[in-house]
């Protein structure tokens, strides 16, 4: 569920929506709209510099304030990444407001600290509470969505969302279980006839040992469906266009590459540890940092397929989504992407954290720029309409359990 | 004063270049051909807070809003409008980089300090506040899952049992410990192993009982044991562990994804290092009570060297361990002992 990737930018690359002239500059915005298809390219104008100052400041404020600037925090850092997201020479612009945000926060911390106190003291009332997750989580994240398009706005036009809670329930709780009653079902009947056990037990063993990986592709094809079809720019109405063999095509190609890579690296860097290991008895202290290899290796794998996966699955919903008459194109490059995250997280440890502003603004910086709109007629004649604000709560759960908003 | 600034009516996206001129608490904002000249109370707009190069946006009281490159202008307009003094601090803070080194520096201090100190001191209260029912509750079902997962019924003679209860009431009692817990007896797969429950029972597995040389080896494995609940160790660690993640995760949560793998590594560090913490306070406490109820520690000292031998060449360093490698615990235990005016015999 929490499907990571963009959202390390402070909305994906949601914010990207709209375009930056690349024939035309800032002057383009105020010339009569031009009868040819314009294309945008997207710019990210912030730097690790200015924006490593905001983030300090916010994580100073923060703890001096007990964690109550943290809401501040946050509309500071989505203003930041909005306002430098710049396309045909106008920024986006983040209109969620503090304290909305913090009473949403309240509501998640409360509910957080009371469920783990609970799991810590009584360990059975700890899973029911994780249930409570669960049945809320539809909930939360069609909160999150509404709130996050609302807030967004491009040129004095804000973004909405349209589906409904019970959509949202369909999508993020119907399927996974359906899968586990589907599963638990025929293990039941397999312990019931012992005749048919012979044909049941292995399908029970079958379906939930691979059943998942079968069916999860699915549940994020429908997600991304939830998120992409129900988007609205003004009155501009989203039209969706995926196909699901390519969601299967992308979730076998990662099983692909976990393969390879386990069978090509980390059997024989294993084995190489092993021999290592086993003559470093002499030297006990280089044995504790030979630990941290597997870590790291465990770790380069899941960037690996994770950034793969990201790239293919964001480049063929972006190629597949229209808002009104505007199209657009996205070409992200899984290498990039996995040689950009692996190079941030190593200078994140090496800086104890502190390289995080400056990786972040790299990331979005390449991420932007991989997108570009069409608009056949300019992004001048774009009409708002009607839309109702919505709480917070889903904003802040969806942060807090880094679950996936991004468009 | 006049400005250049771009008008966004908020009904369409078309951008309207305009000028925007500031008298006597009114903007009045004229602009190319087919947009009509307009004004608005200076009182009913809202000028966004400056932050790092962005733009400077108005918002105005009918859903439009200008643009702005002019900062100055802003700066005008925020003084004349409505607008967040808190914030035009916050910008100035972002802004310097001496302020900005302060920032640095009082992060750096409080995480080390609530780390260190912080973190600690709130755990202990809490964990002293817990109503000892709480805690009976909370052990049983523990136990219970142990039962179920690890623990088969100890082996034990009954009688030697019986024998290793009594002399744990005794020794709890000569030590000045008071009434001693439940001593209950485990076989199980996890080597020789002893702990105590939040509640204070303390679990022994057989393969303990069979280690141990004599009977004051295993009192002073009991005695380490007492000690964490004396301390209540298991239940101050479970709510610093809680603590820390708290912290971490507030901490480097402003890049969530990239935090969740970075962050379990100095999150394991600093539970671990709690963990050593809290095993030289029960080798300490636990080497008192041997030494009130009129034992010595040398069997202490002497259980630990056959801990070590067992463990072979496996000593590593204790960056990672939650014991803290066995060598210092064994050199903590015999500086104990000859302070207390024992001579220990010399380790072949």
């Amino acid at each position: 569920m929490p499907e990571d990737g963009g959202n390390e930018a402070s909305g994906g690359p949601g914010e990207t929506v709209g375009g930056s002239a690349s024939s035309t500059a800032v002057g383009g915005a105020f010339a009569a709209p031009p009868p040819a298809p314009q294309r945008f390219t997207p710019h990210f104008m912030g730097t690790g510099g200015e924006y490593f100052r905001i983030w300090i400041v916010n994580v100073a404020l923060t703890i001096a304030t007990l964690g109550i600037y943290a809401a501040w925090a946050k509309v500071r850092t989505r203003r930041y990444f909005y306002s430098h997201t710049v396309v045909g020479g106008r920024p986006f612009d983040y209109l969620g407001q503090p304290k909305a945000i913090l009473v949403g926060h309240i509501v998640i911390i409360g509910a957080i600290a009371v469920s783990s106190l609970f799991k810590n003291l009584y360990p059975l009332i700890g899973s029911v509470s994780g249930l409570g997750v669960w049945a809320l989580f539809p909930f939360l994240m069609y909160k999150a969505h509404r709130f996050k398009a609302f807030n967004s706005s491009y040129r004095g036009i804000r973004f909405g969302f349209n589906g409904t809670v019970g959509e949202a329930y369909k999508v993020y709780l119907l399927i996974p279980v359906v899968f586990f009653a589907v599963t638990a079902g025929i293990g039941f009947l397999a312990t019931l006839e012992s005749g048919a056990a012979l044909l049941l037990m292995p399908l029970a063993a079958v379906v939930s040992g691979f059943g998942w990986l079968v069916v999860y592709p699915f549940w994020v094809f429908k997600q991304k469906d939830y998120t992409f079809e129900n988007t609205s720019y003004g009155t501009l109405r989203a039209l969706f266009t995926p196909e699901l063999k390519s969601f299967y095509r992308a979730y076998g190609g990662g099983l692909a590459i976990v393969v390879v890579v386990v069978v090509a690296a980390v059997l024989p860097f294993g084995a190489a540890i092993a021999v290592l290991t086993q003559s470093l008895k002499e030297a006990p202290w280089a044995g504790t940092w030979l630990a941290f290899v597997p870590i790291l290796l465990v770790m380069s794998i899941f960037v690996l397929v994770q950034q793969y996966l990201y790239a293919r699955i964001t480049n063929h919903c972006w190629n597949s989504f229209r808002l009104g008459s505007l199209t657009f194109e996205a070409d992200l490059s899984a290498r990039t992407l996995v040689f950009i995250r692996l190079t941030n997280i190593l200078a994140i440890l090496a800086t104890f954290g502190l390289a995080a502003p400056w990786a972040r603004v790299r990331r979005t910086r390449y991420l932007v720029s991989c997108f570009t709109v069409i608009a056949p007629r300019g992004l001048e004649d774009i009409s708002a309409s009607q839309l109702t604000a919505d709480s917070a709560v889903g904003d802040a759960a969806a942060d807090f359990f880094d679950w996936d908003v991004g468009w | 004063m006049t400005f250049a600034a771009l008008y966004f009516d908020g009904k369409t996206s078309r951008a309207h270049r305009v000028e925007v001129t500031l008298s006597k608490g009114f903007l009045l904002i004229e602009g190319e051909v087919g947009l009509l000249p307009f004004s608005v109370e200076m009182d009913d707009c809202f000028v966004e807070p400056a932050l790092g190069s962005s733009l400077r946006i108005v918002r105005l009281p009918d859903g439009g809003h200008l643009e702005t490159r002019n900062g100055q202008a802003a700066g005008k307009l925020e003084r004349a409008a409505s607008s967040s003094y808190f914030m035009q601090i916050v910008h100035l803070l972002e802004s310097r980089w001496r302020f900005v080194a302060v920032a640095l520096l009082l992060c750096v201090s409080v995480t080390w300090g609530g780390v260190k100190y912080g973190i600690p001191l709130a755990a202990q209260t809490v964990a002293f506040a817990i109503p000892a029912g709480a805690l009976d509750d909370m052990s049983d079902r523990t136990m219970e899952q142990l039962d179920r997962m690890l623990f088969a019924e100890s082996q034990l003679d009954v009688w030697e049992k019986e024998r290793l209860v009594a002399l744990f009431d005794e020794f709890a009692a000569e030590s000045g410990y008071g009434t001693a817990p439940r001593l209950l007896f485990r076989k199980g797969s996890v080597g020789p192993n002893a702990f105590a429950l939040p509640s204070g029972i303390v679990v022994v597995t057989d393969a303990m009982v069979e280690l141990v040389g004599s009977d004051d080896e295993l009192l002073g494995v009991l005695g380490h044991e007492l000690a964490h609940h004396r301390h209540r160790h298991s239940l101050r660690k479970i709510l610093q562990d809680t603590g820390v993640y708290i912290i971490v995760s507030a901490v480097v949560g402003d890049a969530a994804s990239i935090a969740s793998i970075a962050a379990t590594l100095p999150v394991l560090l600093v539970e671990a290092s709690y963990s050593r913490e809290f095993e030289s306070e029960a080798d300490e406490t636990g080497a008192s009570l041997m030494v009130a109820s009129g034992r010595q520690i040398a069997p202490m000292v002497a259980f630990m060297q056959k801990m070590a031998k067992k463990q072979g060449g496996k000593t590593g360093s204790d960056l990672m361990s939650s014991h803290p490698a066995t060598q210092k615990r064994i050199e903590h235990l015999t500086r104990l002992a000859k302070e207390n005016g024992e001579t220990l015999s010399v380790e072949e």
